[in-house]
């Protein structure tokens, strides 16, 4: 088993859950919370060969890479509501109005 | 200071593959997204002209072409527009070969009540008639549809009666092994411009093998000649499906189809339907499947640099969505997916389906993707309850793994696959062969732009045009 200690303050919980997410191929993944502190243990599945030295490592960087796209996805979500509205809506329902 | 645009990222070999909401892609050094947004990008840097250019970056809270970026993602989601387009047709689950790999579960060409019930058929014209799609397609599938040509010429007569007082055009195909291609079906695809799909698996030892008969790869090349001869050699065209002993054999299988005329091959998977099911180590298959993949791919590359013009079909439809905003039209790589969006199954048991995969896991009894009947209004199986509870799992945009992923915008959701691998419709990606091929093939195409740029941009642009001509 291998443990790596996540501090919340600097990962939010969605981005440590989309790390996770991607491990949980090979891995039994088991978080504990205490605190700002979270604590993630990978086990390796049963019958599965997936180098377990390498997953420590593996899991920051994943950390560092959702963090960062949630940054862009937060501040983009405004826009991206505007551009899926200027293409799919019908332009009939946004014509200006007189007053 | 400058403005974020919506983009996803990931770490590609010694840089960063940025991909941008209508798919547009830049390779960066590394750390550039971290650079991006904490704005530590200058204007007077290069990367800043460049990001702006391609809409990953902006200097005004809106861009100002907005109105292009919106223009560009709705025609990348044309496919949309007019909904149910290709009309599957199963006539019958009768068949007069033996595939190994057979994903139907084709029955002996002698077994009774395995075809589709003539009433069913006139009726499921009917409900292709009601799609609002004006550009019909109408294909013939089977088993071997031609082992009862009575249905397919009652379906033709139907649907020119039908398209005679309507707006619509039809296109028709009919997917034949070509080793009983009669007068009477001959004249029928002459008389309506009937296209046909035919499978050729390379060359004849691997061709016989995968069929289960020794005189198959004859038979089904003298057909294609016959068929060539009275339709044209542009009314035929042939896939082959990667049996697991293929994958000791690219070079052979790409030279059978170059010997036999053809100017391009679509080098497919099996998929995990039917017979197929109790073949193969899954793990084992698509590892040895990519790695097959590349080795072809690369084989074609070096026969288009020799200056014979020869396509891979698979990489031209991912080509197609990397390098053009032009939507594409192959249903298992599309986000809103294919299912009922773009094809529907009507098949020989009076069933009507979600897919061709649907109906494929209806022969295992899991009726899990089966709309209703052909009887049934039409409404409630385009529009009812079950086809919405797809909707669920049929966009990437809005599924784990792949909403966050950098090549959202060159792959697709494919529920009935998620559910026949992995249990349910949602599946799981990282444990996904699906993902993990398609991630694999995307990203080596995306490594020959970036690392052979000048070699292969030329011809994968010819493979483009080609297409679309």
């Amino acid at each position: 088993m291998v443990s790596v200690i996540v501090d919340k303050t600097v990962y939010a919980d969605a981005v440590i859950s989309k790390a996770v997410y991607w491990e949980s191929g090979d891995f039994v993944v088991c978080r504990e919370t205490e605190g700002s502190i979270e604590r993630v243990s990978f086990t390796l599945k049963q019958g599965h060969t997936a180098d377990e030295t390498s997953v420590a490592e593996r899991f920051f960087t994943r950390l560092n890479d959702f963090k960062l796209q949630q940054i862009v996805n937060d501040e983009t979500k405004d826009i991206r509501t505007i551009l899926y509205v200027k293409a799919f809506a019908h332009n009939d329902d946004f014509e200006e109005t007189a007053d | 200071m400058y403005y974020l645009l919506p983009f996803r990222f990931q770490q590609f070999e010694d840089k960063e593959l940025l991909v941008n909401e209508v798919g547009d892609y830049l390779f960066c050094p590394q750390g550039t997204v971290s650079r991006i947004v904490h704005r530590e990008i200058d204007s007077s840097e290069e990367i800043y002209q460049d990001l702006t250019a391609n809409f990953f970056i902006s200097s005004s809270p809106i861009p100002p072409l907005m109105d292009v970026l919106a223009a560009r993602l709705r025609t990348k989601k044309a496919f949309l527009d007019d909904f149910t387009s290709l009309h599957i047709f199963v006539l019958t689950l009768r068949c007069n070969q033996n595939c190994s790999y057979c994903q139907a579960t084709s029955q002996d060409e002698q077994v009774s009540g395995k075809d589709m019930d003539l009433n069913d058929l006139l009726k499921a014209v009917e409900l292709m008639f009601r799609s609002p799609s004006k550009h019909l397609t109408m294909e013939f599938q089977g088993g071997e549809p031609t082992v009862a040509p009575h249905l397919v010429r009652a379906a033709v007569e139907k649907a020119e009666a039908m398209k005679a007082i309507s707006d619509k055009e039809i296109t028709y195909i009919l997917c034949t092994n070509c080793v009983n291609l009669t007068e009477e079906m001959l004249s029928l695809c002459e008389q309506h411009k009937i296209l046909i799909s035919t499978s050729l698996d390379g060359p004849a030892f691997l061709h016989n093998l995968n069929r289960g008969k020794p005189d198959s790869y004859e038979k089904v090349t003298a057909g294609i000649a016959t068929a060539r001869e009275r339709l044209g050699a542009s009314a035929v065209s042939a896939l082959m499906t990667t049996s697991e002993r293929a994958l000791s054999y690219p070079k052979e299988i790409v030279d059978a189809y170059r010997e036999k005329g053809f100017r391009s091959i679509f080098i497919r998977a099996l998929n995990p339907y039917g017979l197929a099911t109790e073949n193969h180590d899954w793990e084992s298959y698509t590892q040895r499947f990519i790695l097959f993949y590349k080795q072809i791919l690369e084989y074609i590359i070096e026969i288009n640099k020799s200056g014979e013009f020869f396509v891979e079909e698979f990489a031209t439809i991912i080509l197609q969505k990397i390098l053009t905003p032009f939507p594409i039209g192959f249903v298992d790589l599309q986000s809103p997916a294919g299912i009922v969006n773009n094809v529907v199954v009507y098949n020989y048991d009076g069933g009507v389906y979600a897919s061709d995969e649907s109906r494929m896991l209806a022969e295992a009894c899991d009726y899990t993707f089966r709309l209703g009947d052909i009887t049934d209004p039409y409404e409630s199986l385009f529009y009812g309850e079950k086809a919405q509870s797809f909707a669920k799992s049929w966009a990437t945009e809005a599924i784990a793994g792949c909403s966050d992923c950098a090549l959202q915008a060159y792959c697709g959701a494919d529920p009935v696959r998620n559910y026949s691998t992995q249990g349910n419709a949602y599946g799981h990606r990282p444990t996904s062969l699906l993902c993990k091929k398609n991630k694999a093939i995307i990203e080596y195409i995306l490594s020959l732009l970036k690392n052979r740029k000048e070699e292969v941009l030329p011809i994968f642009t010819s493979w483009i045009r080609g297409r679309n001509a």
